[in-house]
């Protein structure tokens, strides 16, 4: 009879347990994987988009109350791409702030930095995120403004080639200070005050190229202009972000 | 540099410059200037402070590229300087211009001014940069933080500068410094606002240092 006690059946493997190490993923796969995750888990919450569309609608709504749009007149040439930007502005800094604030939750952004990714990789794939969801909320923001004010139907294409870049352009510098702002008391307000004056260049240059747009439906007479510049800022915003980022977000 | 310009000398040296420039717009000066009239005087405040806060806010920029670079807090300290004079020279040439606008225009702001507004936008990036300063309260990520929003709001001057351009309109005269008189006098200007704004960042950097240097012995008593 054996006096050895038999090993339980429930006894874990000993082989492989612990040693297995993580499979390295590349750069650009990093970037998507984050991208999807936090596209997955605005599906599952929806918290972010419907705040930044109903956010968009409303404040589109109230400054209509004040400029009183005239279907295609002089009061959409003159007021309404400052309208436009405006609203699209404000709402999508919803979206830049809640970036990083969705991660705020059960250490979720330690996790994040934790991973065995480049950390730059993390800020493009915000960036990814961001910029879908703020390109959703544009996309019902226009067709509301379209409804309101009538605007030749013509310019559309290039104001969609506009929305595009100023988008980036916004997202890229958003993302570095919503990494830095979103632990912050205080935070949600910082981060406008430190973004809208950094987005001042990119708006007059979107007002500017918007408003022949709006007045004829014709191209500005330098359209290259405002898309190149509008194009290089983007290229410098994109490039202090990946430089500095890793420097806000190190322990 | 205390020992190659020392505090009291730089004092009377920026006291003597000032003086000087209050003499030179007295005497040396012409009193007015065809089209733009008597009112162009206080373009020998207004441009000083221009031109100096811009000359601070740029080496705000590149300290702060120092600090993420080595580190020591230091170069924290002499941007966080340079910053608070760029504003304060900001603040001071938005509120000469003002006046000599209402005087020269008509009105106290111009809308599609090129230099006004990029001074403008200046300021709150300056004004955010501070606040941004206030609202964190661990060192060393402050410095961090500043830092990194120093070097953007820097890189974004031009970007302004830029962008304003397609606004067109120039209604800063640009004819102002064509007589040896106000040459003269601006350049005095120019090096005695200088060496003020330098003497108040050393000032500023001695008084931070000396604030850290506290904050560091508070710490360690309250820690043992």
């Amino acid at each position: 009879m054996s006096t050895m006690p038999t090993q339980p059946r429930s006894a874990p493997a000993t082989s492989n347990r612990g040693s297995e190490e993580p499979t390295p993923i590349g750069f650009l796969a990093a970037v998507v994987e984050v991208t999807r995750r936090d596209l997955r888990r605005e599906w599952r919450s929806r918290e972010t988009v419907p705040s930044m569309v109903l956010f968009a609608l409303l404040v589109l709504f109230i400054f209509s109350l004040g400029a009183q749009p005239d279907f295609g007149g002089e009061v959409t040439g003159r007021f309404g791409p400052a309208v436009l930007w405006v609203t699209l502005f404000f709402a999508a800094s919803i979206g830049v702030h809640q970036m990083f604030a969705a991660e705020s939750r059960d250490g979720a952004f330690t996790g994040l930095l934790a991973a065995p990714i480049d950390r730059t990789a993390i800020y493009l794939g915000k960036i990814g995120s961001c910029y879908a969801f703020s390109g959703a909320m544009t996309g019902v923001a226009l067709a509301m403004f379209y409804l309101f004010y009538e605007p030749p139907i013509a310019g559309l294409p290039f104001l969609l080639v506009l929305v595009a870049c100023v988008l980036f352009d916004y997202i890229a510098v958003g993302a570095l200070l919503s990494a830095m702002t979103f632990s912050l008391r205080g935070g949600e307000v910082l981060l406008r005050l430190l973004l809208f004056p950094l987005m001042i260049p990119v708006f007059i240059l979107a007002v500017q190229a918007t408003e022949p747009l709006m007045r004829t439906g014709a191209l500005p007479p330098d359209p290259v202009v405002p898309v190149g510049g509008l194009v290089g800022l983007g290229a410098l915003y994109l490039a202090a972000g990946t430089m500095l980022f890793e420097k806000v977000v190190e322990e | 540099m205390g020992k190659v310009l020392p505090i009291p000398v730089h004092m009377l040296l920026a006291l003597g410059g000032c003086i000087a420039t209050l003499g030179c717009v007295a005497w040396v000066a012409p009193y007015e200037i065809p089209g733009i009239l008597h009112s162009y005087l206080i373009f020998f405040i207004h441009l000083p402070n221009a031109v100096n806060y811009l000359l601070f806010f740029i080496l705000g920029g590149i300290f702060s590229i120092v600090y993420l670079v080595k580190r020591d807090p230091k170069w924290d300290v002499y941007a966080q300087s340079c910053f608070v004079m760029a504003l304060v020279g900001c603040t001071a040439a938005i509120a000469t211009g003002s006046p000599w606008a209402k005087a020269a225009w008509g009105h106290w702001w111009i809308w599609n001014d090129p230099r006004l507004l990029t001074v403008a936008i200046s300021w709150f990036f300056l004004a955010s940069y501070h606040m941004l300063r206030w609202s964190v309260p661990e060192p060393d990520k402050r410095a961090r933080y500043a830092a990194v929003f120093g070097i953007v709001a820097t890189l974004n001057v031009p970007a302004v500068h830029f962008a304003i351009r397609v606004l067109g309109s120039q209604l800063h005269p640009m004819n102002v410094t064509k007589s040896p008189e106000v040459r003269i006098t601006v350049r005095v200007g120019l090096l005695s606002f200088f060496l003020l704004y330098l003497l108040i960042v050393r000032l500023l950097v001695r008084s931070e240092t000396a604030s850290r240097q506290m904050e560091e012995c508070r710490r360690i008593v309250y820690e043992t």
